[in-house]
């Protein structure tokens, strides 16, 4: 059987899965960034924290995902909770690095002018850093909620469900089609998300950065 | 930074050469061994390992961590010579198979299509029954007073299930089963091998998938349930051969026959026991086996 038919066959299936990935997918970017971004703010004004804090998410990001979901089993069970938990491990590091490169990017010209028109610390952080640094921040999140469709496929592992769940049935059957009803919308999802991304890029970067008219 | 680049490069490639002519060569002298993905897979590989590297001149290669069906697909193409199956698994998930019958039968039929359809000679069964089986907490099992699955049919709907990959997805698994005993539950999780049993020592899941012969069942005290319908047909383990192989080496062939009704269902639980629990290692849990058996020296 050829694996459109395949697919048509068991859209049931793969609906049930992908609403379960992009589930799963959605509430970890959700975390991550707000984890992220709240962090990478701390360290560009807390300097000392700046070198443990992206020491600990490079280690992080060594480290394989497999080999975390399986030392997160233990203490969150199996499912979704650990496979959410991992996830926005993984997330950290492109979120926490973009907002504090973005952050700290910013011409000291346009924060003197913040500063000499009498804002405030918060509100230079708000109405100038955070908006001039957003394409920057939108880039990390964008990479990270890639990789995290990916992630959460190695999930399905312990438990989680998700399009992962299909991938494995398949290889431990020698199903390829069953296989391929998983990793084909998965990369779909992906190529989804990554477009998304890029809109909502495009969208947040004020126009003076645009170079193209 | 021209010259850095070549030379970054060259040693990349003499690497990637050294690495893979370190991958071993395959020969007259040598068998590949095969093994699925749980405890008594690794044990029973690392015994016939053990076995063919000490009685026999050969070089054993040994590949384990395979599913069921991958393992089959190796055994066809050449990459497997020899491993431990089960007759119901040649007979429910290969052969795909739904009727029950006998033991015996079972075995025959195995022996015979196994030959015909695929050139791979199935021998005499290691004596032990390892069959799938659904287990509960014995405070579950008590609460509803389950003692078989068609008890459980009754109470499962509210129930989350856990188990492999495979189970949820073989003819002779899951799927079938339910249909059989007009079961469901309230969700389905895949979970791989022991994390099965901390799973359902959380109560994450109420019922659980388990082998017979798993040495947790021992430690985690959980109550196995009757098939009384008996849908799960009998999985006795045999060794499986190339045909090729057992032609080219009929030394092999008379080592495996050693194995004939060498262990029982207690003894392969206390092996796994051994691997599982205390976290003794495969080979030497195999090995010292073998030696009190009087199979190696």
């Amino acid at each position: 059987m050829n694996i459109f038919a395949y697919m048509a066959q068991h859209y049931q299936d793969i609906l049930f899965r992908g609403l379960q990935h992009i589930q799963i997918t959605l509430f970890a970017i959700a975390i991550a960034l707000l984890v992220g971004v709240s962090v990478g703010i701390l360290i560009s004004y807390v300097k000392p924290f700046k070198r443990p804090v992206l020491g600990f998410a490079n280690l992080i990001q060594a480290i394989p995902s497999i080999a975390i979901l399986g030392f997160l089993v233990p203490f969150l069970g199996i499912g979704e909770k650990p496979a959410i938990f991992m996830v926005v491990l993984y997330s950290l590091l492109p979120i926490i690095k973009n907002t504090a490169t973005g952050l700290a990017s910013i011409s000291s010209e346009t924060l003197e002018a913040a500063k000499g028109i009498g804002m405030t610390r918060f509100q230079i952080l708000l109405k100038v850093r955070l908006p001039l640094a957003l394409p920057v921040i939108m880039a990390g999140i964008r990479i990270s909620a890639v990789t995290s469709v990916g992630l959460v496929t190695i999930a399905a592992f312990i438990g989680a469900g998700g399009l992962g769940y299909l991938i494995y049935a398949g290889i431990r059957t020698v199903n390829t089609n069953l296989i391929l009803s998983g990793a084909i919308p998965a990369c779909i999802l992906a190529l989804a998300v990554d477009w998304l991304g890029g809109f909502i890029e495009k969208i947040v970067t004020p126009k003076c950065f645009k170079l193209d008219k | 930074m021209k010259k850095t680049i070549i030379t970054v490069l060259t040693i990349m490639l003499l690497a990637a050469m050294l690495l893979s002519g370190c991958a071993g060569g395959s020969g007259d002298k040598t068998i590949v061994v095969g093994a699925k993905d749980y405890t008594e897979q690794d044990i029973l590989g690392n015994m016939l390992s053990v076995m063919l590297e000490e009685n026999t001149d050969l070089t054993v290669e040994y590949k384990h961590e395979m599913a069921s069906n991958v393992l089959f697909a190796a055994l066809q193409s050449g990459d497997v010579d020899v491993c431990i199956d089960y007759t119901g698994t040649i007979y429910g998930n290969y052969l795909s198979y739904s009727d029950i019958k006998t033991a015996d039968e079972v075995y025959d039929i195995s022996v015979k299509e196994m030959s015909e359809k695929y050139q791979l000679d199935v021998l005499k069964s290691l004596g032990y029954n390892n069959t799938y089986c659904l287990a509960v907490r014995p405070e579950t099992a008590e609460q509803y007073n389950l003692k078989t699955y068609s008890d459980l049919a009754k109470v499962s709907s509210d129930m989350v299930f856990g188990g492999g990959f495979e189970i949820l997805n073989r003819n002779d698994g899951i799927p079938n089963l339910k249909k059989t005993y007009n079961m469901t539950f309230k969700e389905e999780l895949a979970v791989e091998s022991v994390l099965r049993y901390e799973a359902i020592q959380k109560n994450e899941t109420q019922v659980t998938e388990a082998f017979s012969t798993d040495g947790m069942l021992l430690q985690y005290n959980l109550v196995v349930l009757e098939d009384d319908l008996n849908f799960f047909p009998p999985y006795h383990a045999v060794p499986v051969i190339r045909q090729d192989t057992a032609k080219q080496h009929p030394d092999v062939v008379k080592e495996l026959d050693k194995l004939a009704n060498a262990i029982t269902d207690e003894q392969m639980r206390e092996l796994n026991y051994q691997v599982d629990v205390e976290k003794k290692n495969p080979r030497e849990v195999a090995t010292a086996f073998l030696k009190s058996a009087g199979l190696i020296k």
